[in-house]
């Protein structure tokens, strides 16, 4: 879950760099890191993936509000235009995780040599 | 591929499965909410269709297929694959077919009731048209028909691969339900963006406009152009499914 | 051979359960499947069926390679796997003819084999009853008939017996009894060591993955040793264990009781009175010395080394 993070940040930091529409890097971002954790984890990939992804989305905007320029003028607006940009970003986060979480799934049940659960 | 093979698991699981039963029944279902649609389109959501061509049943009926159908393929196709090997009965049958017969063997049990679900639709539409004295609007139905197979048709792939990859039903279940989610979800993200083309909605709210006001001259390639894109749709998620099944252990 | 595997490897993850397997089965012959729970018997059954894919290694059936004919080898090959996965809400009949058409028969042909079938395993006045009122060894007889449509030239069964009473077992022996007779070679997993012993031909130990011993069930029985002679001396001591021990027909002893050992031998000449000899001129009284030939329990625990 750990190396998870981690890739997710670097990938979320070279999208931030590139300039990349936050929905799509949020979604390829999270198709990377649930299909490593999918391959690499047979058995409860899923949830792996949801907390990896959910953490390092959470991690990385974090990062941007207290680093970057555009961050700290969105935390001057505070009050109610912050908690709704905060609360949409939450959402998103929520999706990108399961999108992951279901890479991750599908990326474990096709990899070979999965024991059998339950036949 | 065996098509005798497949021909066997089709015929099987349409006629003498105890699934069919109830994929049969909410193929039903189906059709009868489309028939009420139709029947009380006058009465209560008239005013969605301000047309004064005439009360369009195709279209209507579309929408409902639009909205509904991915539902009543999530419930029947689910599990599919999933409940055969949760209770270890696949094993008999790969056993001794082909795993891609097995596959495809489901499948088309699935397409064909489904195909049965927009036939009964499209004659239940033809048949107001006539008793409303409306024009025949024979190419209306027979895109419907076509439109709503194919849609129906990618969703049915969709739940099949997502089965194929499941070891039971309740995993089977919450998987569909959350790419059913992610699909909506990538369709929302608005008219800029190309997320949109990795869903079905996409493509059959598309097809909406050619059931609104079919495209003369080369307008008929954009139709054969979505057409195709449904069909190519449906053949990646059919291809992902044998994918699967190759790669088991079962 | 009917089947044999070629350095066959299969793992889960990073972990191997197989290693190495290269078993020979002969045509015609019973094959007993011995392991311990979790050895790989199960596994080894999925890959023989074409129900998993092997990391490594090469499978043939009836001379054919498994990764180029599947389609062929289904046809010839009739598998009864560990539980029963049947339909509850068809019968008997019903699920008979659907494998039969399968297996590439006519609607009429697997119908007339059916019910033959079923008859021959016992279910011919339950054929139009509801799988799900079966109890289990009616399912196990169900799985036996299923497997045996279209003649196959090989049956694979993973553990027929589990679950079964003695008259359960009975029957399934002389089912498969008769099928062995018709030519039909069986391929068959089991934990019931004396059961292997009463219908098998042949045997392989199976142990974490490795084939460990395969040959008669004879030959098995003298695996490492061929008897077992007990002995009750008086006053046994340490010296005259060790004494015995070097000798070179001895295998191993194991102290039973104070005065009671028991002398494993590997010998075709009866041993007993060189033993006794020798134990006389040590200085110690013999009360009881006899001689037992081992079972196929013994030789399994001896070969898989499993301490009690």
């Amino acid at each position: 879950m750990l190396i998870g993070i981690v890739i997710g940040l670097v990938l979320f930091g070279f999208f931030e760099y590139l300039g990349l529409d936050q929905t799509y890097g949020g979604i390829i971002g999270a198709l990377i890191v649930g299909t490593l954790i999918g391959k690499t984890i047979c058995k409860g990939s899923e949830k792996y993936a949801f907390f990896s992804i959910f953490m390092y989305n959470l991690i990385g905007w974090i990062l941007v509000f207290l680093l970057t320029s555009d961050g700290k003028i969105a935390l001057q607006y505070g009050g109610i235009v912050l908690s709704a940009f905060v609360g949409v970003l939450l959402i998103m986060f929520f999706f990108y995780s399961i999108i992951g979480s279901f890479v991750a799934f599908v990326a474990s049940n096709l990899s070979r040599n999965k024991e059998d659960e339950g036949l | 591929m065996n098509f005798s093979e497949i021909q066997i698991i089709g015929e099987d699981e349409t006629f003498k499965g105890l699934k069919s039963k109830y994929v049969w029944l909410f193929g039903g279902i189906f059709v009868f909410l489309c028939f009420l649609a139709m029947h009380y389109y006058s009465t209560y959501i008239s005013f969605l269709f301000p047309i004064s061509k005439g009360i369009p049943y195709s279209l209507i009926s579309y929408i409902v297929v639009l909205s509904i159908g991915p539902f009543i393929t999530l419930i029947t196709s689910f599990d599919i694959v999933s409940s055969e090997i949760e209770t270890g009965s696949v094993r008999y049958i790969i056993s001794k077919v082909h795993r891609s017969s097995f596959i495809l063997g489901k499948f088309f049990f699935l397409f064909l009731v489904f195909i049965s679900v927009s036939t009964g639709i499209a004659l239940i539409s033809l048949i107001y048209q006539y008793s409303e004295g409306n024009a025949f609007q024979l190419k209306n139905i027979v895109l419907f028909w076509i439109f709503s197979s194919l849609y129906l048709g990618c969703f049915i792939s969709i739940f099949l691969f997502i089965s194929t990859l499941s070891v039971n039903n309740k995993i089977s279940f919450t998987m569909s339900m959350i790419f059913l989610g992610i699909l909506v979800f990538f369709f929302l993200q608005g008219q800029d963006n190309y997320l949109k083309y990795l869903t079905p909605f996409f493509y059959g709210v598309k097809n909406m406009e050619f059931m609104k006001d079919f495209p003369a001259g080369a307008g008929y390639l954009t139709v054969f152009e979505s057409l195709f894109s449904m069909f190519l749709y449906m053949l990646v998620f059919l291809s992902m499914s044998l994918l699967a099944i190759k790669r088991r252990d079962l | 051979m009917a089947i044999s595997t070629k350095n066959l490897y299969k793992k889960y993850g990073s972990r191997f359960v197989l290693e190495n397997l290269s078993l020979n089965v002969e045509k015609g012959s019973i094959y007993g499947f011995l392991g311990q729970n979790g050895a790989g018997k199960t596994t080894t059954i999925k890959l023989l069926s074409g129900l998993s894919t092997p990391a490594q290694g090469q499978i043939f059936v009836d001379g054919m390679d498994l990764s180029s004919e599947s389609g062929k080898i289904k046809q010839i090959l009739g598998l009864v796997p560990q539980d029963s996965g049947f339909y509850d809400e068809r019968t008997a009949l019903s699920h008979m003819v659907y494998y039969g058409r399968l297996k590439g028969l006519s609607k009429k042909e697997s119908l007339e084999q059916s019910r033959v079938l079923l008859d021959q395993v016992g279910l011919g006045n339950e054929m139009f009853k509801r799988v799900g009122y079966f109890s289990h060894g009616m399912k196990t007889r169900l799985g036996i008939a299923q497997a045996l449509l279209n003649d196959p030239k090989i049956l694979i069964l993973d553990e027929p017996t589990n679950g079964l009473d003695p008259v359960g077992i009975r029957q399934i022996r002389q089912i498969l009894r008769e099928c062995n007779n018709e030519g039909i070679t069986i391929f068959l997993s089991s934990h019931n060591l004396l059961e292997i012993q009463e219908i098998c031909t042949h045997v392989g130990i199976l142990n974490k993955g490795k084939l460990i011993a395969e040959s008669t069930i004879e030959k098995i029985r003298h695996l490492e040793s061929n008897g077992v002679i007990t002995i009750g001396v008086y006053n046994l001591s340490s010296e005259m264990i060790s004494l015995i021990e070097n000798l070179k027909f001895v295998v191993k002893t194991e102290l039973k009781a104070e005065h009671i050992l028991e002398i494993f031998v590997n010998s075709r000449t009866d041993v007993k009175p060189e033993i006794n000899r020798l134990i006389v001129e040590s200085g110690g009284q013999v009360f009881k010395l006899i001689e037992n030939s081992l079972s196929l329990e013994d030789a399994f625990f001896d070969a898989t080394r499993i301490k009690l």
